[in-house]
């Protein structure tokens, strides 16, 4: 009888996850589509594209299109993520980690489609952001969504959200099994079976709609023969150490704007116009910079398309201004812009290497070294980035030559700055992923929303006699001692009580006792627990000393076990 | 110039001048009986003539078998040809023809100025639901594409008897593969294909095109074959260059160099990365006040436009000449050569196995970027040392 109700609901598990991969696939896939479509219709529209600046005809109005378009695209973007988003601040790859990490509710639909929206808008209007981030979310919205729905499936949303995540990479670089694999290394950060598969078919779904319904241009398209010297390995290696510095560099730099940003005498409603118009004043300059730059992307797979300080230059500016875009609140990602100036990069150091006069294999594969040693790091994905290598050029050499790099890149930005932007930036607002998952969520729960336990009051003026007597009514072991307004005194154990002269009560209080606070979290009260015998522990309000309640030592052992348990759970479900 | 035969009752070649003076007395001789309010049928029918301006050559033979001596029996109208070569002073002539067979981006352009007329597309063609035959893009405001051609590099075999040219890049490789190049002296494909042999990719190629540092990249590659480069500037040139030995590679239209095989011309055709083109029927801008008799003109000029375009009239000109017809219902009538009785789809510049390396030019970007792509390449060309080359 068990086995057939077992057969039923594994059966009823794969085939609802089945559906659920397909169609958050296609809704991701798709709503990834449109949001490409838009942003290059919106900067061919905005005279961001190179392919549209080149046929206007007005060169006067064209220099003035160049600084007010981004100018004014930063004022809608802080507009819309100032007055119409609940957390007034774009969203992004980190707001699903943390949903899935610590399996806390998405900000809330709304909030979603404004950054999205703002998005669309920094990008098309030709702030230094990527599309990759603001994808990403659209994905994990797809996700949240379906999750609602009453499917009766054990983590639910965490698969959901990885499925919409996967489809969306899988769709932005034409590559499913870096989908499926960023879905794991980024948002998942484990591979049960039970997400695993519908990842896989979310990912191949988004697949099959970008490359066969759509027939989508692949992002990259190179030629490249093979590594001709064997020390060029070595120097992919250094190329990635390289990189590391520089990646680290970049998200210093993203943190230090944020910080300036923040400080500037400027409401948050026109940071970002501020940012746009350095955008624009730079553009003027050098036109590169604006948007995506996928024209530069592409040239700097060209032999001599770029002078060496034309390279220099570029990686300074992108750098910059990616950081100062960011950091003054452009809706947008780090992931395009890390592609840009790592090729561009990867480039420099190529034709450092023509200018020593050492033979090599051509500028394609440093380029592309470079590429996917700068952006790993930074979005915390070494496989993933390895596998849109092999995925986008389907070209093996090029992937060996580029996994040299990004693991020297990966191993050194890692110990020097952390696992990725998202993840610092997490680590900054409280949640630290980098001890392990479970230290995240006991970080995470406060030890004030798990159930307070009955405790006996004593005030403090009560004689011993009276105070035993309440103890024995209420059959408790210790009661708590406070001043007639509420006040925390200490925690008196009967057995201190019985058979001890009349003295204050104060005098025989426990002095080994732990206090928590309101803003104590579970890991912090598990670690209080050490060396302690009893049966409650107080918990006091920080700033005035009242005693908000007690907490048995059974609930905090309670909620950590149940904390081990959906982890091991969910990390090792089958179906 | 061109080779053309008249139909029985006209023996003679007619000169230019005297196309243009039989087109002025059409134009001035139904004036006085249709000034009496006749309906058209009572017209001479000897005043019904039309004049195509058309590129010559092989593709307008083709044209004469496929679509102007049907209509001409048809109708008993008679069809005169005026040589063009995509110039644009045609347009600001004195001496305008009926109908001109312009390539896309002209045609934009000429749209855009107001040079050609803006066409009532439905009207013309009168089937309900035709438009819907044509692949996408092909109605414009000013004209409707008819037919896709490519223009590529084809080489002379014997040049090259061991190692043939296979790329694009192959074209600019000097050492591998001397010998002339003969393109037009215009800053058309050349551009296009200087990118693509830089590493380009195709999908990209008017994106890159669009940067300052794309233009300098194309005529940097452009720089390295500068001393091998000869000009043509009719389109029937570059087949003969290559036959006469004169260059060992040429820029050219798929369907002239196909003509040319067929006559035993020792020349190969490089599909790889092969610009793909409409052509369109257009009808220039007249400042002639409308009168009866032009009335009856536009009418006939319609006729002639539904004719051509017919599916059976587009299949039929595919069948002499490797040019794609416009219409998907005409693609499936495509028979086979009517001498080497091979199969024409094959040839098309939109058969399946010559698409994988096809660029489809961007006729509005060309359209807009004209006057750029000209003084840059005057520019290019002044400042080479021997400019007087050809």
């Amino acid at each position: 009888m068990e086995s057939k109700t077992t057969f039923i609901r594994v059966t009823y598990r794969i085939i609802a996850l089945t559906l659920m991969a397909l169609t958050l696939g296609s809704l991701a896939s798709l709503a990834a589509i449109a949001f490409i479509e838009v942003i290059d219709w919106l900067s061919d529209l905005l005279l961001i594209s190179p392919r549209s600046r080149i046929q206007f005809q007005h060169p006067a109005l064209l220099s003035l299109a160049t600084v007010l378009v981004p100018t004014l695209g930063g004022l809608i973007t802080g507009l819309l993520i100032q007055k119409f988003s609940a957390e007034k601040r774009p969203l992004g790859p980190p707001d699903a980690i943390r949903a899935v990490q610590l399996r806390t509710p998405l900000p809330s639909f709304r909030s979603g489609a404004v950054s999205t929206l703002a998005a669309m808008v920094s990008i098309g209007s030709g702030a230094s952001v990527g599309q990759y981030g603001p994808m990403v979310y659209m994905g994990t919205i797809a996700g949240n969504f379906v999750s609602k729905l009453h499917l009766n499936i054990p983590n639910l949303q965490t698969i959901a959200i990885a499925c919409g995540v996967a489809a969306a990479i899988s769709t932005a670089f034409n590559a499913p099994i870096a989908g499926m694999v960023f879905a794991h290394e980024v948002i998942l950060r484990h591979y049960s079976l039970q997400a695993f598969a519908p990842t896989t078919v979310a990912a191949a779904t988004g697949y099959v709609i970008a490359n066969i319904v759509f027939e989508r241009p692949p992002l990259f398209l190179v030629n490249f023969n093979g590594v001709d010297y064997g020390y060029e390995f070595a120097l992919f290696a250094l190329i990635g150490i390289a990189c590391a510095f520089l990646a680290v560099g970049f998200m210093r730099l993203i943190a230090a704007s944020n910080k300036l940003g923040s400080r500037l005498p400027i409401p948050p409603l026109f940071r970002p116009a501020l940012a746009g118009l350095i955008v624009g004043l730079v553009a003027l300059q050098l036109p590169d910079v604006l948007g995506l730059g996928k024209e530069a992307l592409r040239f700097a797979t060209i032999e001599g398309a770029f002078e060496s300080w034309e390279l220099v230059l570029l990686v300074i500016a992108k750098m910059g201004l990616t950081a100062i875009c960011i950091g003054f609140g452009f809706a947008g990602g780090v992931f395009s812009p890390s592609l840009l100036i790592g090729i561009l990069f990867g480039a420099l150091s190529w034709s450092l290497l023509n200018f020593i006069g050492l033979p090599n294999s051509g500028v394609v594969v440093y380029a592309i070294c470079g590429m996917m040693a700068l952006t790993s790091p930074i979005i915390g994905a070494p496989l993933t980035t390895i596998l849109i290598v092999f995925e986008l050029t389907h070209n093996y050499d090029l992937t060996i030559a580029a996994m040299v790099g990004v693991v020297f890149a990966n191993l050194l930005a890692f110990r020097l700055y952390g696992r990725s932007i998202f993840d610092v930036g997490l680590a900054n607002a409280g949640i630290d992923l980098s001890l392990g998952r479970d230290r995240a969520l006991l970080e995470h729960t406060k030890v004030n929303t798990l159930p307070f336990s009955d405790y006996v009051k004593l005030n403090h003026k009560i004689s011993l006699h009276d105070a035993i007597a309440l103890l024995k009514q209420g059959s408790r072991s210790a009661g708590v001692v406070i001043k007639s307004d509420g006040t925390y005194i200490g925690v008196v154990r009967t057995i201190d009580l019985i058979n001890e002269k009349e003295q204050p009560l104060e005098d025989l209080i426990r002095n080994d006792m732990p206090v928590l606070n309101e803003s104590t979290t579970l890991w912090q009260g598990m670690s209080q627990l050490e060396g302690f015998s009893g049966e409650a522990i107080p918990i006091v309000q920080s700033t005035d000393g009242m005693l908000i309640g007690m907490i048995a030592e059974s609930a905090l052992i309670t909620a950590y076990q149940k904390i081990a348990n959906d982890n091991r759970s969910e990390e090792n479900e089958a179906i | 110039m061109h080779h053309r035969s008249y139909p029985l009752s006209f023996p003679h070649r007619f000169h230019l001048s005297s196309l243009f003076s039989m087109a002025l007395l059409f134009f001035l001789a139904p004036l006085a009986p249709a000034d009496q309010g006749e309906n058209e049928k009572s017209e001479p029918q000897v005043a019904q003539s039309l004049t195509i301006a058309t590129w010559g050559g092989s593709y307008e033979q083709a044209q004469q078998l496929a679509l102007f001596d049907p209509f001409e029996k048809k109708t008993n109208v008679r069809i005169n040809t005026q040589y063009y070569g995509g110039e644009t002073a045609l347009l600001k002539s004195n001496h305008l023809p009926d109908i001109i067979d312009m390539t896309m981006d002209s045609a934009l352009l000429a749209c855009d100025k107001k040079l050609i007329k803006k066409l009532d597309i439905d009207s013309i063609l009168k089937t309900k639901n035709a438009r819907y035959d044509f692949t996408k893009g092909s109605l414009l405001p000013c004209g409707i594409a008819h037919l896709s051609y490519s223009t590529l590099i084809a080489y002379d075999e014997r040049s090259f008897s061991g190692e043939k040219p296979q790329t694009i890049a192959d074209f600019f490789d000097i050492k591998r593969f001397p010998g002339k190049r003969a393109i037009q002296k215009q800053p058309t494909e050349i551009l296009e294909w200087a990118l693509i042999a830089e590493g380009a990719p195709i999908d990209q190629v008017y994106d890159l095109l669009s940067t300052e540092r794309g233009m300098r990249l194309a005529f940097r590659r452009l720089d390295s074959i500068k001393d091998h480069l000869i000009w043509w500037s009719n389109p029937k040139e570059p087949a003969a260059l290559l036959k006469s030995g004169k260059a060992v590679m040429a820029s050219g239209y798929n369907g002239r160099f196909f003509d040319a095989q067929v006559q035993g011309a020792p020349i190969s055709m490089l599909w790889d990365a092969h610009i793909v083109d409409w052509n369109v029927w257009v009808i220039p801008q007249d400042k002639e006040k409308i009168t009866q008799s032009s009335k009856n003109k536009e009418k006939l000029i319609h006729d002639f436009i539904r004719f051509v375009t017919r599916p059976k009239s587009m299949a039929r000109l595919a069948k002499h000449i490797p040019y794609g017809p416009s219409r998907k219902s005409a693609l499936k009538q495509i028979g086979l050569h009517p001498e080497k009785g091979f199969s024409m789809r094959d040839h098309l510049p939109t058969a399946p196995h010559h698409l994988k390396r096809a660029l489809f030019r961007d006729a509005k970007w060309y359209a807009r970027t004209s006057s750029l792509r000209k003084s840059r390449f005057l520019d290019w060309i002044n400042a080479m040392p021997s400019n007087g080359l050809n």
